[in-house]
């Protein structure tokens, strides 16, 4: 069975996976056409030898591979699952990850040899299987949710899902069978305690870099992400969801989720609730989202936020050309809020600004600027709207 | 300034990158003591090598990449004598088979049917063995085991397919693995069929005729199962059972000692050897594996002594034959042969 994808989705790009892809390809037809002089120098000094080895050679093994077929069949391996552990990862720990379990597998690989087959000791070894092991053991431990989908041979397009964690423990098996198998004295011309090696190193480090906080984290993000935008069978979203805002609640885009989740058959107070803390913890990070994720809170609520808030929105609606919207916003704002403090101070003036100048409606500017002389007597800001009023009086 | 850079270093040491870095570490020193070779070890590989490729380069199958092996066997040679220097002259045979003898292994080389082979196989057993009939005769003996490198007709053969004896300059080889291999394979599949009764060996042929030779040993092992620890069984029926056949190599290699200064080609002293073997000491394994075997012979001589060799005793009926049958049959067609007395 072949592996041909996952049901995740990435959010950057595999630089990583393509830059080793290319380095091994290249690698390949470099020395494809090579002659016996350059093929014995490479079987001598790059291949990984248990019994007679040169430490350069358990990295530059790595970059090695028997014939088409091998290499084909490990960058396959490599692109399925390489790119969503870069992802996860960070381009720079995923290469330090994929040298470390390279080399562990290398290395336990030769143990195994020396231990229980000391006549295979001189057997030189090749490929980046050990470290691609690696990367899927990294992938089972950090992505054990997901499902890999598999095609079932390349001349049966049939392709299933499988979930990860079931088909990638019936692989580390059957490599760990494979293992036995060669300890018996069963030829095989894998080596298999390379991939178990390999595997078991990449487990082994993400238990030690306690990676399983951040496996759980992307286990809720990935189950609210794909459940809570569907229109039934989004209860185990909403639980994924509220789990992971208790642990982080200033996650604007999982409250945006359940806010549209919450709002979606009807208005809740839940769901005004998490509208209004997305659209506040966005304001901070990415304000145009911030008034995307307003606007659709308005035309379910009709309602406001906090002044200091509000403003900042009016004004971002306003600078977006929604010059009506901006306005009812203020003047809803007005409305709803009695407290006479600078920033109904700033909503009045604002109003006022909008109907003057973007909507043209100069009857409403005056109401509104009438009303600020009326609601603040004594603000800073009274001889500039006084002398506003009487310009367009005169007019 | 410095504080800053202290801190940055403390933050290093600390991370846990660095400890797994640390731990690569400790895994690569674990992983070189168990890998550790000897120079023997890569002696032995290296000469292995050289000796293989230039079995290559007699068979037909490589004959296309015949400068490619060349070049190996060359550089194979290279690195010999990288590794060799000091020890001994790879050139000289005295020197290495001193270097290998030293060691526990016994080093030979020879010319067997215009092709170049080579022995390298671990000493067991030492012994000189005096015999007075049919000629009297005294040989220094090694019986040998673990074989590194195979002789060019075993090469070319396969595993499993090697002689029983053979003479070198100065002793006599007896190879036990000529017959380990088939008594660890038999005691694997008879342990693991737990055989309750003496019917249970008659499923094949050569399980048959190991019953019939190694009667007791089996009984003990297998029917009233006195060993209840598989490996101490196992040892006991490889050990035991070899002690019965020594005596027939002895014999073969009897003759061979007799036969080592006539200019009979080797495969026709093989032959005389065996045939001396089975009619001395006779037994039913030996006689079923050398009825059985493809023998690649070159001597016409040979050749004829194996034809009448395979042409008497009918194995279908295998439980019919006797050890004197076997004994009366190979004295007759060694009787036969040209150059016997």
């Amino acid at each position: 069975m072949i592996p041909v994808g996952t049901n995740l989705t990435r959010k950057n790009f595999p630089w990583s996976t393509i830059s080793l892809l290319l380095a091994n390809w290249v690698i390949y037809f470099s020395f494809l056409e090579s002659d016996i002089y350059t093929e014995f120098w490479i079987w001598r000094y790059f291949y990984s030898t248990p019994g007679d080895p040169y430490p350069w050679q358990l990295i530059t093994s790595m970059f090695l591979h028997a014939n088409f077929w091998h290499l084909l069949g490990n960058s396959i391996f490599f692109w399925v699952f390489g790119i969503f552990v870069e992802d996860k990862l960070g381009w720079k720990v995923y290469l330090y990850l994929y040298f470390l379990t390279g080399v562990a597998s290398n290395l336990i690989h030769g143990a195994m040899v020396g231990i229980f087959m000391r006549e295979d000791l001189f057997i030189p070894s090749l490929g980046a299987s050990g470290a691609i092991s690696g990367i899927m053991g990294i992938y089972l431990y950090r992505c054990h949710y997901s499902k890999i989908k598999l095609l079932i041979s390349f001349w049966l397009p049939i392709r299933i899902q499988v979930p990860a964690f079931i088909i990638l423990s019936l692989w580390f098996l059957r490599d760990f069978m494979g293992g036995i198998d060669t300890i018996r004295g069963i030829h095989h011309n894998v080596a298999f305690w390379a991939h178990v090696g390999g595997f078991s190193a990449g487990l082994g480090t993400c238990k030690y870099l306690n990676y399983e906080i951040q496996a759980r984290k992307e286990k809720l993000e990935f189950v609210a992400e794909t459940t809570l935008e569907k229109s039934v069978g989004y209860g185990e979203g909403i639980t994924a969801a509220e789990t992971l805002l208790r642990t982080d609640p200033d996650n604007p885009e999982m409250h945006l989720k359940l806010a549209r989740v919450k709002s979606r058959l009807r208005a809740s107070a839940e769901g005004k609730d998490h509208y209004e803390k997305s659209i506040k913890l966005l304001l901070e990070k990415d304000p145009k989202k911030a008034m995307e994720a307003f606007i659709e809170f308005w035309n379910k609520y009709f309602s406001v936020l906090e002044p200091k808030y509000q403003l900042r929105l009016s004004r971002l609606l306003n600078k977006s050309l929604y010059f009506d919207l901006s306005a009812h916003t203020l003047q809803a704002l007005i409305e709803s809020n009695p407290s006479l403090d600078l920033y109904m101070e700033e909503a009045y003036l604002y109003l006022a600004k909008i109907y003057a100048t973007q909507l043209e409606r100069r009857d409403l500017a005056r109401y509104v600027y009438d009303k600020f002389l009326e609601k603040f007597p004594k603000s800073k800001h009274r001889e500039f709207v006084e002398r506003l009023i009487h310009r367009t009086s005169t007019e | 300034m410095i504080w800053k850079a202290i801190l940055q270093y403390k933050q290093i040491i600390f991370s846990r990158y660095t400890h797994l870095f640390l731990g690569l570490l400790a895994l690569y020193g674990i992983s070189s003591i168990i890998t550790y070779t000897t120079p023997l070890d890569k002696i032995t590989e290296n000469l292995k090598r050289y000796c293989y490729t230039g079995y290559g380069m007699k068979m037909p199958l490589f004959s296309q990449n015949i400068r490619e092996i060349e070049y190996y066997r060359e550089k194979y040679k290279e690195q010999l004598g990288v590794l060799t220097k000091g020890l001994f002259n790879y050139d000289k045979k005295d020197e290495a088979q001193a270097y290998f003898v030293a060691n526990g292994f016994l080093y030979d080389s020879w010319q067997e049917n215009e092709n170049h082979s080579y022995l390298l196989a671990k000493i067991i057993e030492k012994g000189v063995h005096k015999r007075e009939s049919p000629e009297e005769v005294r040989f220094d003996y090694l019986i040998l085991g673990e074989k590194k490198i195979v002789p060019f007709s075993e090469y070319v053969k396969g595993p499993g397919t090697g002689a029983f004896v053979s003479a070198g300059e100065k002793a006599i080889y007896l190879y036990k693995d000529s017959l380990e291999p088939l008594l660890r394979w038999y005691f694997e599949s008879l342990w693991v069929t737990e055989s309750k009764a003496s019917y249970h060996f008659y499923g094949d042929p050569l399980s048959y005729s190991l019953y019939r030779d190694l009667r007791e040993i089996c009984e003990d092992i297998f029917i009233k199962r006195h060993y209840m620890n598989k490996q101490s069984a196992q040892q006991t029926f490889i050990e035991e059972g070899f002690r019965v056949f020594l005596p027939t190599l002895l014999s073969m290699g009897a003759r061979m000692a007799v036969d080592r200064n006539s200019n009979f080609p080797s495969d026709y002293q093989y032959l005389r050897a065996c045939l001396t073997g089975l009619s001395l000491n006779p037994n039913h394994t030996m006689f079923y594996l050398l009825k059985t075997e493809r023998l690649y012979t070159f001597s016409p001589m040979a050749r004829k002594g194996w034809k009448a060799f395979s042409q008497r005793l009918d194995l279908t009926s295998l439980d019919k034959i006797t050890l004197e049958q076997i004994s009366e049959m190979s004295q007759s067609i060694f009787n036969s042969l040209e150059d016997s007395p």
